[in-house]
Formats: structure tokens, sequence, C-alpha cells
């Protein structure tokens, strides 16, 4: 059986053949061919990550327009953030699960920004793969198809014909996918309860071991059924403007979160220091 | 615990993101004061110092007369300057009222003139009297005026107040020397009428009575010694007499049976018991004994019978006899002192109650006497006393107020000048805006500080991510970051255009 066969069996619940679990010797011996096997396997990974289909890379100019953070153009402090969040989340992958909830306590407010960030940021690990699932209407197209119109999320829920990679496009980021909003412009949010979102969003985050599904979901105070989320996401992070939220909206926010899957809050859209006083502080 | 008080870094943001406003506040604030500052009008203030003598050296000489105290000279001076009087005299004399004050127009003149006066007071005596003007010249004139005024009506008034306190204080010396008069008239007549019924005084009479009691009481207890005396004399004689008669016989018939009893010795030794004489003598021996114990029981019964001669002539009997005659007199004599005392204590006693009387009446006139006097002395000590002052306040040296320094030319401006304007504006506008930021920041209930979350909410922060901005937000951040620069310097040199202006006006 190959690595990944093993990965997937190990992914579905099965006990693997020649596992670390199944060799008799020391703890010793134990840990060094569990390790042995994690960096094969992601070795495999990385093998089969670097054949995903890549149209084009963005190029500089088109990183800055859609706001990507990159070493060129941005300063440590701004990245540094960023590593330190999907660090989290790849360490609470083996316990909770690779899927990540990204919610505003804002109602209204674009977290789209921080949302393609972070998984830009996730997908720069060469061993991983990210897919961000917009669930809000975007303003910038990520995809790097030529089509004119590209299909979503909710065209996938209106559409029982539509396949799931049908809606899953790639973008301008090595390994970073994306399921766009679509264009049915339904604000409504009611394709959150359909059976077909809860479909695809299992199917997504269960299909690859080393892929973490990034879902910018709408804000956790205005829809009630973003609560629906809870149940599939792994890892569910809170967004709070700067200078946007009071101390009731983040405490009412969170109250409606399974606390097992609060990860933490972020506070995002700081004013940028400039001039002298960013030499200050 | 996170406090929005000490956060400065929130501050930093909120200067950053409120920066055209920080910018345009600035400008209206310091180009608006600048402006105020260009049109105002130069202030001068001319004034005069006067010195208000309260301790002069006339003073201590003159402590307690009518001179005129003022308690508090700052209050009484501005009273004095700021009245309807003055400041009539002030506008006539600077060529502003002509004649006395009856249009509204000069009665606002009149306003105007007290708004320009100021009356101060420094270290309880230098009272500076200030006139404010718009140019130098009325400054000056003004304040030259107004303290001439001042003091002119200051000796005036003072002169005036002397001569009155002087003329009421000798008007009720009068009077009361008059009273006077009649009160030692009345005491002289009360004396006169007192000698001639001889009465003496209550005090002397009380003296009397107890040393004539004292008297009483030493004979009373003289004359209770004298009859205690006298009665034991009798005693005793009494007792006297009896013992030695009884004695006296008893002792005649113990001799006389020794004698028998003798005789019968002698006989029995020659005769027998049955001899006569024996017989004879034994009879008058029993006779003899049966009149001593008649004799004795006599005696024990009858006490004393008639004295005898040998009695008589008995010394202690003669001494007794003499002192109980000595007594007798001493009894006598006594008896008709007491007597004669008891009749004098009640004479004095009876005089005691009509001198009590007279003195009631004569302390009553002596009382009015005495007061009258007071006043009158202490009314005459007043009246020379403003005699003296009269006439040192009718010297105008003296009147209290010196002029210590005159009223001057003022050279430079008073109060807020242009330079004071724009330093208030340029701080003002920079610091208003500030601390509105400030208090928005502490007054404010939106989150703005990751400390905030995990410090007082307890809420993990997995990350802090300042805005991410595209090239043409930040083409746009640095447009701005000149345009503002370039606003700066704009009002920077608005401010310096009208600072140039001024002083060309001003040459």
């Amino acid at each position: 059986m190959s690595n990944i066969g093993k990965a997937i069996d190990r992914f579905t619940g099965k006990p693997v053949e020649g596992g670390a679990a199944n060799i008799p010797g020391s703890p010793a011996q134990k840990r060094f061919e569990y390790e042995d096997q994690i960096v094969s396997r992601r070795y495999e990974a990385q093998k089969q990550i670097q054949s995903m289909h890549q149209p084009k890379l963005y190029s500089d100019r088109e990183l800055r327009r859609l706001r990507f953070i990159y070493s060129k153009n941005h300063k440590e402090e701004l990245r540094q953030p960023f590593r330190d969040l999907r660090n989290k989340i790849t360490l609470n992958h083996a316990t909770k699960g690779g899927t990540v909830l990204v919610t505003s306590v804002v109602p209204d407010y674009s977290t789209d920004i921080f949302c393609r960030n972070l998984a830009a940021t996730i997908a720069q690990d060469e061993s991983c793969t990210s897919l961000l699932i917009n669930c809000k209407q975007e303003k910038d197209r990520l995809d790097v198809t030529d089509e004119p119109q590209v299909k979503g999320l909710t065209d996938y829920i209106s559409n029982e014909d539509l396949l799931v990679s049908d809606v899953i496009h790639p973008t301008g980021i090595s390994r970073m996918r994306v399921i766009p909003f679509g264009s049915t412009n339904d604000n409504s949010m009611d394709f959150l309860r359909s059976t077909r979102m809860r479909v695809l969003v299992k199917d997504v985050s269960h299909r690859y071991r080393e892929r973490y599904t990034v879902i910018n979901a709408p804000s956790v105070n205005m829809a009630s059924d973003v609560e629906l989320l809870n149940e599939y996401a792994n890892q569910i992070i809170l967004t709070i403007p700067y200078g946007k939220a009071t101390e009731r909206d983040i405490a009412r926010a969170i109250k409606r979160f399974d606390k097992e899957k609060f990860l933490g809050a972020a506070l995002i859209d700081i004013v940028p220091l400039t001039g002298i006083l960013s030499k200050i502080f | 615990m996170y406090k929005p008080e000490t956060d400065f870094e929130q501050l930093a943001r909120s200067i950053v993101k409120h920066k055209w406003f920080i910018a345009l506040f600035f400008a209206v604030i310091s180009l608006g004061l600048t402006t105020l500052g260009f049109f105002a009008q130069k202030q001068y203030s001319s004034y005069s110092t006067l010195l208000i003598e309260r301790s002069s050296i006339l003073t201590p000489l003159l402590d307690g007369a009518a001179v005129q105290k003022e308690n508090e000279p700052g209050k009484v001076a501005k009273e004095a300057i700021y009245s309807r009087r003055t400041l009539t005299q002030l506008g006539q004399e600077l060529g502003l009222l002509d004649g006395e004050v009856d249009t509204s127009a000069e009665e606002s003149t009149l306003n105007m003139l007290k708004n320009k006066i100021a009356v101060s007071l420094d270290a309880d005596r230098y009272l500076k009297v200030e006139f404010i003007e718009n140019t130098a010249e009325k400054a000056f004139q003004g304040a030259d005026v107004l303290t001439k005024i001042f003091i002119g009506q200051k000796q005036g008034g003072k002169s005036r107040e002397s001569e009155g306190a002087y003329n009421f204080i000798d008007n009720q010396v009068k009077g009361y020397h008059k009273k006077l008069l009649e009160a030692e008239d009345r005491l002289k007549g009360f004396r006169a009428k007192k000698l001639a019924s001889g009465t003496t005084s209550e005090e002397a009479i009380t003296q009397r009575v107890e040393r004539l009691q004292e008297m009483l009481d030493q004979a009373s207890l003289d004359l209770k010694e004298a009859y205690i005396q006298k009665s034991s004399l009798q005693r005793q004689l009494k007792g006297e007499v009896r013992t030695s008669v009884s004695l006296s016989r008893q002792s005649q018939y113990v001799n006389r049976i020794q004698q028998l009893k003798d005789e019968l010795a002698r006989l029995r030794l020659n005769y027998q018991e049955s001899y006569p004489d024996i017989v004879d003598l034994k009879h008058q021996i029993a006779d003899q004994e049966k009149l001593m114990r008649q004799e004795k029981r006599n005696s024990e019964v009858r006490g004393s019978i008639g004295l005898d001669d040998s009695i008589r002539v008995n010394e202690v009997y003669q001494d007794m006899k003499l002192r109980l005659s000595n007594a007798n007199t001493q009894v006598a004599t006594l008896q008709v002192r007491v007597n004669e005392m008891k009749k004098n204590i009640a004479n004095e006693r009876k005089k005691g109650k009509q001198v009590s009387d007279v003195d009631a009446q004569q302390a009553e006139l002596m009382r009015d006497y005495t007061v009258n006097k007071d006043i009158y002395e202490d009314l005459l000590r007043r009246r020379e006393k403003a005699r003296v002052s009269m006439d040192v306040e009718s010297d105008a040296s003296h009147s209290g107020i010196t002029l210590y320094e005159p009223a001057f030319m003022p050279v430079t401006p008073v109060g807020l000048r242009f330079i004071h304007y724009i330093a208030v504006g340029l701080v003002m506008g920079l610091g208003l805006p500030l601390a509105a930021l400030y208090l928005l920041q502490i007054v404010g209930t939106k989150v703005k500080s990751d400390q905030f979350l995990t410090a007082n909410m307890k809420i993990p922060v997995l990350a802090s991510v300042e805005s991410i901005r595209n090239d043409i937000e930040m083409r746009i951040e640095s447009g701005s970051r000149i345009t503002i620069t370039l606003f700066y310097f704009a009002t920077f040199a608005a401010i310096a255009l009208l600072g140039y202006y001024r002083l060309m006006g001003q040459v």
C-alpha cells in the first residue's frame, strides 16, 4: 500500500498496517519510526502537491492589487502574525482538523483580505495546500482561469449537476485554491442551511489530508445560520475590526461559538502608524 | 488590567487616523486667533502709586483721637474713585463731558470711563490708580488727572470731618459741664444737712456696737464668776463655824475625862475600889462621858449654835468674812455695769438705723457726681485731641495720602499682545484636537487594543494585523502626507504673513 493510501486510511479511521503502533520494540524506536513515517508521508504529499495544476502565478503588481502580503513588499511585523496563526492552525490540525472558519464580529465587514492572506500563508508551506471558500460576495476575483464568469459556491448549491471539482479554481498563489461566492447575487445566507452546502464543506475538508480549508463566513452577529458552520468547522477565528466593535458585541459573538472549536480572536485592520510615530511605538 | 488612559500607542494611531481633522482644527484655531490678534487694538496703561500712611509718626501721638481711621483703605479708595462725582469731574477735565451728566450718551461715556479705571492696593498701603487707553498719551493723561482729583477730594474731605468732630465734642463738653455743676451743688447741700443732724457713718456705729457687745459679754462672764465666788464663800464660812464650835466642846470634855481618869488612877494606887473618892470619880467620869456623847449627838443634829468668842477670833474665819464682803461689792458693781451696757447697745442700734438711710442717699448723690465728672473729663481730653486732629488735617501735608509715584507715559502696550495671540493659537490649535482624541479614547467603548481583549476579556488574541493597503491606497497615503505637510506650511506662512503686516503697520 502506498503512503498516500495509508494516509487516506488513517484519515478514514482504519488502522494503519505496519504503523508505529504495531511495531514491537522500545518507545524511542517507536517514536523514531513514527516520525520517519510522517516525514515520508509529507515528502510524498509534497511531491504530489508539486504536480498540482498551476496555470499562472500572480505578478508582484497583482499581489499588491489584491493586498497579498509578500516578503518583498511588506515588513516582517506584518507577515509574522499570519505565520503565527498558520502555525497555530497546523499544530491543532492533528487533534481538531484543518477546517478553519473565519467570521467577523461586525456585520457587513469584509474579512476577505484577512482570509486570503491566511490561506496564502498556509499555502506557503510546501507540504500544505489551502482552499478558501467565500461565503460572502467578494470584491476581487482570485481565480486565474480564463472564463469570464467562474462557477462558485452559490452555483454549486443551486445547480445539482455541478461537481465539487467544478467550483474549485486555482489562484495565482501556489498550492492555494479558491471557491468563489458565485454568480448568484443571493445575500440572504439561506444557502448555509442547504444540504449541498454541508456536503460541499464535508467533501472539500475531508478529501486531502494536507489541505486546509479557510471558510470566509458572514458575520456571526448578522446571520444566525452561521452557527450551523460550527458543525463543519474544526477551528473558529473571530476577527475584530479595529475600533468597530464594543466589548458587548464581542462577548455576544463568542457566546455563539462552540467553546472547543474557538481558537481565538484576531484584531484586524489596525490603523498603521506612519512617519515618526511608527519609530516611537 | 488594560487601561485606555495609558495606551499612548492607541493615541498615536488615532492621530494618524484623524490627521486631517487635527490639521484643519489647527489651521482654523491658530489662524483665527492670529487674525483676532491682528485686529485687536493695543492697550496702554498708565498708573500712579499713592502711599496711604496708616501708621505715620502722628498716629501714635494721636492715638484715640478723632483722626479718621480707614479699616479698608483700598475699598474706601475704590468707592471714592468709582463715585459718580469723581467720574464726572474726570470726564470734564478730559474734555469728554461738558457740564453735568444728563443724557444717555453722557451716561455711557461715564460707564466707559469706569471700565478704563483700575484700582488696586498692594502691600496694604500702596494704592495703584490705573487708567487704560488706546494711546499712551491718553492713558497718561487719564491716570494723571484721576490721581489729582482723588488726592484733592481726600484732603478736603478729611479736614471737614475733623472740624465736625471737634464741634460735636465741644457741644457735649458744655452740656456735661452744666450737669456736673448741678450734681456738685446737690452733694454740698446734703453734706451740710448731715453735719447738722450729727449722724456718723453706719460703719462707726457697727464698730461701736460690736465693741459694747464684747464688753457686755465680758461683764456678764465676770458677774457669773462673782456670784459663784460669793456663794462658795458663804458655804465655806458656815461649815467652818459649826466644826470649830463642836470640836472645842468635845475637847473640853475629853480633857476633863482625862484629868478625872488620871485622878482615879492615882487613887487606885492607894485605895480599894470601894473607896468613896474612887466611886465618886467613876461617877464623874461617867457623867462627863455622857455629856460628851450628848454634845456629839447635838452637834450632828443641830448644826451650829451661837458663836463663842474663840471662834470669832479664828483667823480663817476673819479672812473668809472679808472675802465675802469683797465678793458682794463686786457682784453689785458688775450688775450695774451690765445693765448700763445693755442700755448703750440698744441706743446705738437705734442710731444705726437712721444712719443707713442717710448713707444710701449720700451714695446716690456721689455716684451721680462721679459719673458726670468722668464723662466730662473724658470729653475734655477728646476735645483737645480733636483740636489737634483738626489742626493736623487742615495742614495738607498730613492728609494720610502721599503721591508715591506719579503717572507716567507708557511705552509698551499691556494685555494680550499679538505674539500672545499667535502663541495661544498654536498651542490651542494642536492641544485641543489632541485632548479631544485622548478624551474620546478614554470615554470610547470600541475595542482598539489586543491588550484589552487578553487582559480584560480573557480572550486569546491570535494576531493583530494592520490594514493591508494596495498600490492605489499607498499612493493616496503618501499624497495625503505631502498635502498635509503643505497644508501645515501654508498655515504657518499665513500666520507669518499676518505677523509681518502687523509689524509693518506698527512702524
